[in-house]
Parts: structure tokens; C-alpha cells; sequence
């Protein structure tokens, strides 16, 4: 009992110590350069969608700085189309562009893709991609515990003739909704031969498991991770360095193709 | 060139060969039979002529045929006159009694003033038993390396850690040894306590610059600890109770030639949170509490085989263990070093010729084991050396010292192992690397007293490195010199050259126990550094020492990583290297009062250090985190009565250079991707590597130690204060999105500072028998 008291007595100094470890300061920070910040996605099919806004100050006042006016080209083996600054938004999965084009892309895995953003004040940004075939999801099985509870494994194929990156997204019952499963995997495990990769128990019998598997290019990749680091890098201190890879010279942010296999199964 | 420096080393030392004898042996405490390292021997009819005695309280004296008369003297103890009659070599044994008012504990001091104006050695820096116990401490664990934090040159990585970055240097850049063997990860609860269990440890000794020749392996620093010699006149049993650990020690003799010293020191915290855990087993939801602790365990044995032939066999393991009990994630990472050698030291009939062999071994590991869902994870990585050395000594002559030399290790690496397994085997992952190197290497040196106003040292190490393929050598030529204006003040100056083959891959801003060791290979070259440093040294009235020292260091091939490289779970790490070069500069001022009852110093430093990395920032030159532009240090003993200490220790610093965002953005990732809070589409944008300074640091601690006065034994109760004044030095700056009334991102920030240590009391009782 003595003991009892004794621990709940550390337990509550500890809290009191921790809470007295953290404190809002004043940062001062150098005056902040607003940037452009590009993110494309060109997809088989779907129009081109495009939102450019720039960067604020970390602690500037809240805005969706959207930048609008600026022109904007996609240019692929040597015809350039200019996309209009006609917001987008897509329903099925309610996010919003401010650029976009009507015109569906026609994938081409031969040619690259570049893009020529000015804005009004002159600035400019360029940045190139190029659509890679998508890798095929061979099955998805849900295997069950004691429980009754089900996790999904998804199967697909390595290339060995290339440095291949995916992201796998696994989501229950609706195909756009909260995660089930978001990884981003190389094939230095596993270069050549088949992945398996599963989720974590999270469906139970009669629900269905939306997997869609992206084959990513590298610097799709590397915009990907290394935007995870930076976000744990701003609160972690055992996080290694913030730094973003970007494609996108003059400013920040990504151009990307997608390229996916998508498949869905009913668990019985 | 090189063919001449070692034609102008042998010469040099025998050219002097002269009719002259030797007399050694050991000044020791008479009660516990301990050596007295620094005690000194005066020959009364040549003035000027002496010695120390060395680490074990060893010394060797070439003197001229004829009546000699020796005056020893050591602080605290009555000194003796001896009348020697030199007509052969011979070895003689003194003991020293402590002065009356002196407490019994037999204490180890460093240098005397006198030692450190006439030495040749720059930069080095000795820290004793004594002053350690003396100073406060955070949680009351007494720490040897905190210790050498306060001294200039020498910086804490990070708030309350015993990680030190030298003259600029990173953390990978200093050589840990105990005893002679390496240790890799010299640190227990990620970083906030040593290794070193102060009921073990005789001192501890940094060099930051000149270098001696056998010394080798790591760019910036050597930090060399001393087992404490064990005692040899009777039993004794220490220990102390500690709000955090506890420590014990037993030290004695097993018959007249074999004695031994024990010591081992374990955290408590594990007891409570498992009280708790017990308690609330039974309620639903709750969260278990992770159970951690860490011990260490020391132990000496010590064999004299006659007087001129001894054995001592010195061994180290320590481990920390965290386990996380929970019936969803369970996991347990357990991390450790085990350091073990066996010495033999030799002296010859006429003790011109000493002999030190020993065989080390060293490792250090980590393992993770975690069981989640279906899952085992089953991750570490690790190290293991084994080790030769040879070193011998010979003094052809009084004014002559030639030192040689070399070493081989064989080392085995166990880089970045992962193995997941499941029940499903389509679903494992095993993978990992197993390098085996070997490095060696040989030295010579001799230290010539050319007059007495000018001395020189002067050493040659030639090092190698073999991995496969893989193969490098290098010479690493080490010189130094001491010019004396007068006995009270001398000039010095230094240069050495260090070789590091094998890399620390540091995958954070802080030092972690999942850092990696790895080695050289055909892509990743050795790291080179060189230092030219100068020192005056002045001994004031032999109660100050004054000393001002200035340094440049030129780094090449420093290792980093690239942008978004992959440090976990790759089975071609090399690949995610970059190399760079440094430079750090800078003067360091000292001053400290040596004796009295108030004692202490005072340290600063003015400093820079740059790194630059084609594959960084475009090429452009920045500060790594530990640069610090200034650096006070102020230490105070006081002993207010006989039984009565009081200390205070106060630092302050420029702020670390950190990367910090300066802007942000918002990117959604991918059109199909439901994020659920807006705020983790925030995309921090960091300038430039270490772009932000942190506030700066300072930080008083206070210490009181009142010795008991107990029918039998030494008793002592320890009172600190760290961080008097509660200053809230920040640890962190991050950056936390601001919520309105109803819990829901505003979509604005504000920074928010983590600090580690407010003020903290703390108490320990330490008792010896």
C-alpha cells in the first residue's frame, strides 16, 4: 500500500515536472520570401489538374494563398497546351484545383512531360515527368485472426530490370476514404521477385478492401518521403534532416504522373 | 622526409648513452597500498632533475653513480627524504602517509601546475575522482565525462547528455577507451548518463590536440579512462543510494599478490513503474507504463608476478533495457558495451626498457525485438573488436625517452540486420550486412629534452585499413614542443594528424543507441583531420594556472548523409553517404585555482566550426549544430569546514544551430489520398541546414556534500540543485497548429519550446567501509 502512495506520489511530481517543461516562446524568425508551389498530377484519362499557391511564413496569418493569373503550359513532344486557370473540382473525392484543363491525357510512356509556369510578377517555375506502366496487383487475400478480424495482403510482381517505388493504399468499404494501409516501398528487399505486403487487422467479414497500387517514379518518391520527414522533423528530435526533394525548379512542390493498378474484393 | 625524422629519432636518443643507472618503482598510500600517479621525485643535488609518477604511481629515474638524495611529495601526504647509494639498478617501493587532517579516502589528482607548464602535451585535460565527487549533478549520478564538458574545448551535444563535441568536432570523432578498449556507445538512457560508474573509474584523461603517436582512429579527441587501481591492504565496501541508481563496490586484497575491485550501479525506476503496471492490470483501457533501467558492472583484478613483472585483468559490460508491455505492441530494445582486456606490464633488470602488452575486446550491440499484429520485428546492429597492442618504452639516456609500438584489431560488423517474420513466410524480410576489416597499425616517438628551456616530442604512426577490397594507409606524423621563458612559464605548440576508418551513421540530431558503425570501404574513404595548436601556459605562485590556447583544424572526407537517404533496414548503406570537409578555429582561456579551500576555474572559448558538402545545400558552407561561438564555463569548490563542501557550476553558450522551417506549405500528396486533418497537408519548408540559432544556454547547478563522521567508515550525504534559477533552456522548437474554442485547426501556428530539465533537486547517500 506504502508503495502504492509512493509510486502515485513520482507519478504525479513527473507530470508536474513535464508540464513545466514547455513553453510558448517567441521564435524570431528572418522575413520570409513567399515561393510558388506547383502540385500536377497527369493521369490517363482525367483532365489535368493543377493547384499553384505559394509558401507563407510559419507563423504568418492563415490563407489559402492561391495564385492566380499566372500561365501555365504543358508541353510533350513538342505541342503546347496551355491550361487555363479554371478551378477543378473533383467530386468524387472533393479536392480542388485552380488550374485545369478539359482535355483527358493520353498517356505516353515514351516521351516526357514538362511544364512552364510565369506568374504575374515574373516568376517561373519548370518542372519534367514521365508516365512509367503501372505494376499489376496480382491478389489481395484477407486472412483472419481468432478474433474474426481480417487483414488485407496484397501481391504483385518486381521488375528486376529497374529501381522500382510504389505506394500502397489499402481503404475499407469506400475506395477515397480514410487509410487502411499507406506505404511507400522500394524494392531493395525484394528486387525481382514478389511483394507481399499486408495491412494491419482493420476488416472483418462483409466489408470490402479498395487497394490501388501506385508505381511511382523516383522523384514522385523521394517529393513523398522526404515531405514525410520534414512534417516528423518539425516535431520529432530524432528525426534526420527536413529538407524536401523537389522536381520543381524555381519553386516548390511536385509534378507527378499516376500510374496505378486498382482492385477491390469482397471478404466472405 | 619521413626516413629522416626516424634517422633524427634514433640518433637523437642514442647519442646520449651515458654511464648513468635507473632506480624505480611505485609511490603508493601506505593504508590502502593505491599508487599515487603525479607524485613527485626530486633528486635534491641536481637541481632541476626529477620525475612523476605515472598513472599507477610507476616511475623510473636515471641517475648518476654515487650518493643521490630523493625528496617524494605528494598533495595531502607527509613527504619523505631517501638516501640512495647508486651502484646497480634497483627498484624501490615508498609509501606515503596521508597528512592528519587529511580524510582517508586515498584521492587521485591531476597534473601539478608545474607538470603542465615543463609537459610538452597541449590540449589535454585531466579529470580525478575528486573533483568529480565534488561537483553537483544532475539526478545525483556523479559523471566523469559531464565533468570534462565544463572545460574549454569540450561541449554537451545536447541538455544534460554526456556526449561532447570537441573543438568542433562531431560526436563520432572521439575515441572512448577504458582501459585500452574501445568503447563505441559510452552512454546509458540515450545519452543523459556515461558508462563510467565513478565507484570504478581512477580519472579520466581528453586530449583535444597533439596527439601522441600511439593514439589513433578517430579525428578529434581521445578520451582515455583508468580503471581505479584496486586496494591492496584490506577490504572495503562502498557504495551510494542515489534517487535514480544505486552503486557498490568491493575492493581488497586475496593473499599478498592478487587484489581486486568490484563495482557495479543499477537504475530503479523499473520497480515503480511495474508497481503501477501490477495495479492497474486489471482496468480496461489501460495503458501500461514502459518498465527501463540500466546497470553497469566493473571489475579488476590485479596480479603482481614480482617487482618487475605485473597482471591485471579489467572487464566492463553494461547494458540498458527498455520494455514496452503492452498485449498490443509489445517490444523490448536492449542496448549495451562490453569492454574486456588483459595487461602484463614488464619492467627490465636495470628499468631502462617497460613493457605493456594487452589483448582487448570490445563490443557494443542493439536489439529491438516488437511483436505487433501478426508481426516480429526483429532489428539491430552491432560491433565487436578484437584487439593487440604492444607498447614499450626505453630511456636510453636522462634526457632521452623513445616509445614504440603497434596494434592490429580484427573488427566484425552487423549493419542494419532487420528480420520480420510472420506466420505468413511469403511476408518476411531478412536482411542486413556482415563486413569483417582488419586495422593496424605501428608508432614510434621520443621525447628529448634538448635544454632545459626547450623540449621536443616527436612521433611517427603509420595506420592501415583492409575490408575486401578496400585497402588504405596512411602516415599520421605527430610533433610537439615546449619552449620555457622560466619554471612558471612556458610556450607550446602542436601538430597531429588523425586517420578515422570506420563512420557513425547518426540518423538524428540527437545521439541514439540505433547509430552505426560503419566501416570504410572502396566508396566511403577514411576521414582525415589536422591540427596546429599553440598554448601559453603560466603557473602563477603554483596556486593558478593560466593558459591560453588557440587551434585550427582542417577536416576532410566528413561523412554525412544525403537528402532523404534511407538509414533503416538498407542493405547498401554506403550508398547514402556524402563527403565533406570542415574546419574549426578558435582560442580557449583557463584559468584555475589549483589549491586553498576554494577551488575551481573558469573557462571560455571563442569558436568556430563550418562543414561544407557539395551535396548540401548546393555547396554552400554551414555551421553543424554544435558550432557555439562562445563557451564560459565557471567552477567553484569551497570547502566551508573539514566535512563540509560546497560547489557551483555555472555555463552559459551561444545556442545550437538547428534547422528550423521558416515557411510552410500545403500539399495534399495525392488526388486520391483522404487526409482527416487539414493540418497534415502542412509541407515545413527548412532553408538551409542549420539555418536558426537556438536562445542561448546557461544553466547554474548546486552542490553541498557533508561527510559524516561514523564509528567506522566514510559516510556522505550529496545535496544538488541542477538548474537553480529554473532557467527553461530549450531543448526543442516546434511549431503546433493553434485550435479554436471547439478543438478545430484556426489554420495558424505558434512556436512552442521543449525543454528537458527545470529545476530539479536531488539527494544521494554514499557510504565506504
Amino acid at each position: 500500500m506504502k508503495l502504492t502512495k509512493v509510486t502515485y506520489v513520482l507519478t504525479v511530481l513527473a507530470g508536474l515536472g513535464l508540464a513545466a517543461c514547455q513553453q510558448d516562446i517567441d521564435v524570431d524568425l528572418p522575413p520570409y520570401e513567399p515561393k510558388l508551389v506547383l502540385e500536377c498530377y497527369l493521369e490517363e484519362g482525367q483532365p489535368v489538374r493543377l493547384t499553384l499557391l505559394e509558401s507563407r511564413g510559419y507563423l504568418d496569418v492563415a490563407s489559402l494563398p492561391l495564385v492566380d493569373g499566372a500561365t501555365v503550359v504543358l508541353s510533350h513532344q513538342g505541342l503546347n497546351d496551355t491550361i487555363p486557370n479554371v478551378p477543378f473540382v473533383d467530386r468524387a473525392t472533393g479536392k480542388s484545383y485552380n488550374y485545369s484543363s478539359p482535355t483527358p491525357i493520353k498517356t505516353d510512356y515514351d516521351s516526357p512531360y514538362t511544364l512552364t509556369v510565369t506568374d504575374k510578377q515574373g516568376r517561373r517555375l519548370t518542372a519534367t515527368t514521365r508516365f512509367i506502366r503501372p505494376v499489376a496487383i496480382k491478389s489481395i487475400t484477407p486472412e483472419f485472426n481468432q478474433n474474426g478480424e481480417a487483414y488485407g495482403l496484397t501481391k504483385f510482381d518486381d521488375n528486376p530490370q529497374q529501381k522500382n517505388y510504389y505506394r500502397l493504399t489499402l481503404t475499407r468499404n469506400i475506395r477515397v476514404d480514410t487509410l487502411s494501409l499507406d506505404a511507400l516501398l522500394d524494392d531493395a528487399f525484394s528486387n525481382g521477385e514478389e511483394i507481399n505486403w499486408g495491412s494491419g487487422y482493420t476488416f472483418k467479414k462483409g466489408d470490402t478492401i479498395h487497394a490501388t497500387l501506385y508505381h511511382c517514379t523516383e522523384d514522385y518518391y523521394k517529393f513523398l518521403t522526404t515531405a514525410q520527414s520534414a512534417r516528423q522533423a518539425n516535431v520529432n528530435p530524432f528525426a534526420a534532416s527536413g529538407e524536401v526533394i523537389s522536381n520543381v525548379r524555381g519553386g516548390l512542390g511536385v509534378f507527378a504522373t499516376l500510374t496505378y493498378d486498382y482492385r477491390s474484393v469482397v471478404i466472405k | 622526409m619521413k626516413k629522416c625524422l626516424l634517422f633524427c629519432l634514433l640518433v637523437g636518443s642514442t647519442a646520449q648513452a651515458q654511464p648513468y643507472l635507473t632506480v624505480s618503482g611505485q609511490v603508493s598510500d601506505a593504508a590502502s597500498g593505491v599508487g599515487l600517479p603525479g607524485a613527485a621525485i626530486t633528486v635534491l643535488e641536481r637541481a632541476g632533475n626529477g620525475t612523476r609518477t605515472d598513472s599507477d604511481g610507476r616511475f623510473v629515474l636515471t641517475l648518476p653513480v654515487g650518493k643521490q638524495t630523493v625528496r617524494v611529495s605528494y598533495l595531502g601526504y607527509v613527504a619523505q627524504r631517501l638516501t640512495l647509494n647508486v651502484n646497480r639498478s634497483e627498484v624501490i617501493n615508498i609509501r606515503l602517509k596521508a597528512a592528519d587532517n587529511q580524510l582517508s579516502e586515498v584521492v587521485v589528482t591531476g597534473q601539478s601546475n608545474q607538470d603542465k607548464v615543463m609537459s610538452t602535451q597541449t590540449s589535454v585535460d585531466v579529470v580525478d575522482r575528486k573533483t568529480a565527487l565534488s561537483l553537483p549533478v544532475v539526478f545525483g549520478e556523479v559523471d566523469l565525462i559531464k565533468v570534462l564538458q565544463l572545460k574549454p574545448g569540450v561541449k554537451s551535444t545536447g541538455e544534460g547528455t554526456s556526449g561532447i563535441s570537441v573543438r568542433g568536432g562531431s560526436t563520432d570523432q572521439n575515441l572512448f577507451q577504458y582501459d585500452g578498449t574501445t568503447v563505441y556507445n559510452p552512454s546509458h538512457m540515450f545519452g543523459f548518463f556515461s558508462t563510467f560508474n565513478i565507484d570504478a573509474v581512477k580519472n579520466v584523461s581528453l586530449y583535444k590536440a597533439g596527439f601522441p603517436a600511439e593514439y589513433s582512429g578517430r579525428l578529434s579527441s581521445v578520451v582515455d579512462v583508468t580503471s581505479l587501481t584496486p586496494r591492496d591492504s584490506s577490504f572495503h565496501i562502498g557504495g551510494g543510494i542515489g534517487l535514480i541508481a544505486s552503486r557498490l563496490n568491493v575492493t581488497g586484497p586475496i593473499g599478498n599478490k592478487i587484489k581486486f575491485n568490484v563495482a557495479g550501479r543499477r537504475t530503479y525506476a523499473d520497480v515503480f513503474t511495474e508497481a503501477i503496471n501490477r495495479r492497474n492490470g486489471d482496468r480496461p483501457n489501460a495503458n501500461p507504463i514502459p518498465r527501463y533501467y540500466f546497470y553497469d558492472l566493473n571489475g579488476r583484478i590485479d596480479y603482481t608476478i614480482n617487482d618487475r613483472s605485473r597482471l591485471f585483468l579489467s572487464a566492463y559490460t553494461g547494458r540498458d533495457r527498455f520494455h514496452l508491455p503492452s498485449d498490443v505492441f509489445r517490444s523490448t530494445f536492449d542496448w549495451g558495451n562490453t569492454a574486456v582486456s588483459l595487461h602484463w606490464h614488464q619492467t627490465s633488470k636495470d628499468a631502462r626498457w617497460n613493457s605493456h602488452t594487452s589483448g582487448h575486446y570490445a563490443r557494443y550491440d542493439y536489439r529491438l525485438v516488437s511483436t505487433f499484429d501478426r508481426f516480429t520485428f526483429n532489428i539491430g546492429s552491432g560491433i565487436a573488436d578484437f584487439v593487440l597492442k604492444e607498447r614499450v618504452s626505453w630511456q636510453p639516456g636522462p634526457r632521452h625517452t623513445v616509445t614504440f609500438g603497434g596494434e592490429l584489431t580484427r573488427s566484425r560488423f552487423s549493419i542494419s540486420r532487420v528480420n520480420i517474420s510472420s506466420a505468413k513466410p511469403e511476408e518476411n524480410i531478412d536482411t542486413g550486412e556482415k563486413p569483417r576489416v582488419w586495422e593496424g597499425g605501428l608508432f614510434i616517438s621520443e621525447d628529448w629534452d634538448i635544454s632545459p628551456k626547450l623540449k621536443l616530442s616527436a612521433g611517427l604512426r603509420w595506420s592501415g585499413f583492409r575490408q575486401d577490397s578496400a585497402g588504405y594507409n596512411a602516415p599520421e606524423p605527430r610533433i610537439s614542443a615546449r619552449y620555457a621563458f622560466s619554471p612558471s612559464v612556458s610556450l607550446k605548440a602542436s601538430y597531429a594528424r588523425m586517420v578515422q576508418y570506420r563512420h557513425l551513421v547518426v540518423s538524428s540530431g540527437a545521439a541514439l543507441p540505433t547509430d552505426i558503425w560503419y566501416p570504410s570501404t572502396a566508396k566511403i574513404k577514411p576521414e582525415y583531420s589536422d591540427q596546429l595548436a599553440a598554448a601559453l601556459t603560466w603557473n602563477i605562485g603554483n596556486q593558478f594556472l593560466l593558459t591560453n590556447e588557440v587551434y585550427y583544424k582542417r577536416l576532410r572526407q566528413v561523412v554525412d548523409f544525403k537528402t532523404g537517404a534511407q538509414l533503416f533496414a538498407n542493405d547498401r548503406l554506403e550508398n547514402e553517404f556524402v563527403f565533406g570537409n570542415g574546419s574549426a578555429y578558435g582560442n580557449e582561456i583557463y584559468l584555475e585555482k589549483t589549491s586553498g579551500r576554494l577551488r575551481g576555474w573558469v573557462g571560455y572559448t571563442l569558436a568556430w566550426t563550418w562543414r561544407t558538402f557539395e551535396d548540401i545545400d548546393g555547396g554552400r558552407r554551414f555551421f553543424p549544430r554544435y558550432d557555439r561561438r562562445h563557451d564560459i564555463s565557471v567552477v567553484a569548490m569551497y570547502q566551508l569546514r573539514p566535512r563540509l563542501t560546497l560547489s557551483a557550476t555555472w555555463v552559459y553558450n551561444t545556442g545550437n544551430a538547428v534547422s528550423l522551417a521558416t515557411g510552410r506549405y500545403v500539399a495534399m500528396d495525392n488526388p486520391y489520398v483522404r487526409v482527416e486533418n487539414p493540418v497534415d497537408q502542412v509541407v515545413p519548408e527548412f532553408p538551409s541546414r542549420n539555418n536558426y540559432r537556438m536562445p542561448p544556454y546557461h544553466r547554474l547547478d548546486l552542490g553541498f556534500v557533508y561527510k559524516f563522521r561514523p564509528k567506522r567508515g566514510d559516510t556522505d550525504i550529496t545535496f544538488n540543485v541542477t538548474n537553480a534559477y529554473n532557467r527553461l533552456n530549450p531543448y526543442l522548437i516546434t511549431y503546433q497548429a493553434e485550435e479554436n474554442s471547439e478543438g478545430e485547426p484556426t489554420g495558424r501556428f505558434r512556436a512552442r519550446a521543449i525543454t528537458l530539465f527545470p529545476l530539479l533537486p536531488s539527494v544521494t547517500y554514499n557510504f565506504r567501509f
